[in-house]
């Protein structure tokens, strides 16, 4: 018996022990990399800031002629507003510094194929009822502004609810999605 | 690839549902002629601007350029033809309502008869963390609240609010501890970017009583101006 309430406290022991490691390595690592995946929802060139919403808290991050830009032309950053990217980053005297800031585009799988905004155009006003047009985005933005003819089906939805909700749409007909941007 | 945001940069209008319209706060506006509506009826909160006259009105519409503005009619061509006229006017939020009175009326929903009124009156409403002018202005005269410019200090040199603290977004995270937490915080900069940016930058280090002024701000000599 005794032994054994020897060996739990042990335990214990050796469970605070390891928190602390662990803690003192989480204060000394505050200069290390973090990496996020979010929508810019702000950018600030006169301070050279950006707002990322990661997971629904906004962090601003700034960048600097070292940051790595990739698939955007820093000259051209306003249009990342909006958009998804990827950044890291490291923390120095509080403020969020970007070591690099990343597009993310999505990558289309095999046997999809892109439509560009013109050929959308064509097709909606010379080819009616030979496609089906399908928003992707949050009901709400769909309500407030959608590409004439769309339907609107929430991916969100769609990945709960799987192939139920396409079960109603046309197989013989061409099916375009669209969203908020290339992500 | 380019979705809905591509559309619309390429110039094509978008649309809006009848959902939308009955549920949000927009200026709804009406492009038939008075002739017609008057046996019609209209959807309630529409304003009437007849198609032609919509060229001269931009006087009409709401201060807030941002304001949400949908427009509807009986003729397809008047729709696209309104929505580039309103977005020259500098309104880039405008959608149509394609299936106009007749779809409204297929979905059951209430019809206004009667006259239909013909000016915009249009009230912003405010996001909870925003504060209106209105507000802010009141601050700076009976100091209710913290005026916190977020600017840069060659920017706050050459005008600033009576009053204001300056303390720039970047050094927010080191000084912020000199800001008194008995009152609430009204931020701004120039356009409100920087001061949205202030704001999650306070709400980080635990200030809860914060809010933005999301408008234009200038300063020219020794006068200031906000405008939405």
């Amino acid at each position: 018996m005794e032994g054994l309430i020897k060996f739990r406290s042990l335990k214990v022991l050796l469970l605070f022990l390891i928190l602390i490691v662990f803690q003192s390595s989480i204060v000394l690592s505050s200069t290390q990399e973090h990496k996020i995946k979010g929508q810019v929802t702000a950018v600030a060139v006169t301070i050279k800031t950006i707002t990322v919403d990661h997971a629904g808290k906004r962090i601003n991050i700034k960048y600097d002629d070292k940051t790595v830009f990739e698939k955007i032309d820093p000259a051209k950053i306003r249009e990342i507003q909006g958009q998804e990217v990827e950044v890291t980053y490291v923390v120095v005297d509080g403020i969020n510094l970007a070591k690099s800031i990343r597009l993310a585009i999505a990558e289309l799988p095999p046997g999809v194929k892109e439509i560009s905004t013109k050929e959308l155009a064509k097709l909606i006003n010379e080819a009616p009822g030979t496609y089906v047009l399908i928003d992707s985005r949050p009901a709400p933005r769909y309500h407030a502004s959608f590409i004439p003819t769309a339907i609107s089906i929430p991916i969100k939805i769609m990945e709960e609810e799987g192939e139920k909700t396409l079960q109603n749409i046309p197989k013989d007909k061409l099916i375009i999605f669209y969203c908020g941007g290339p992500t | 690839m380019d979705g809905e945001p591509g559309w619309k940069r390429a110039g094509y209008y978008t649309e809006s549902t009848a959902e939308y319209i009955q549920r949000e706060n927009i200026v709804l506006i009406d492009l038939r002629d008075p002739e017609v509506i008057a046996k019609t009826g209209y959807i309630p909160k529409a304003v009437n601007i007849p198609m032609k006259d919509l060229e001269k009105a931009e006087g009409k519409f709401p201060s807030y350029t941002k304001a949400p503005i949908v427009v509807y009619s009986d003729k397809k061509e008047d729709l696209e033809k309104a929505v580039k006229i309103i977005k020259k006017f500098g309104y880039p939020n405008v959608t149509v309502y394609s299936g106009g009175l007749k779809d409204w009326i297929a979905k059951g929903l209430e019809v206004k008869k009667g006259p239909i009124p013909t000016e915009i009156t249009y009230v912003r409403t405010y996001r909870p963390f925003e504060v209106s002018p209105a507000d802010f202005e009141r601050a700076l005269k009976d100091r209710h609240a913290i005026i916190l410019d977020v600017r840069t200090p060659e920017e706050f040199k050459k005008g600033h609010f009576p009053g204001a603290i300056n303390i720039p977004v970047d050094d927010i995270p080191k000084k912020a501890h000199i800001l008194p937490k008995d009152k609430p915080i009204y931020v701004h900069c120039v356009t409100g970017v920087r001061a949205e940016m202030g704001y999650h930058a306070l709400r980080d280090l635990g200030f809860t009583n914060v809010k933005v002024l999301m408008a234009n701000v200038e300063f020219e000599d020794g006068k200031y101006s906000i405008t939405e």
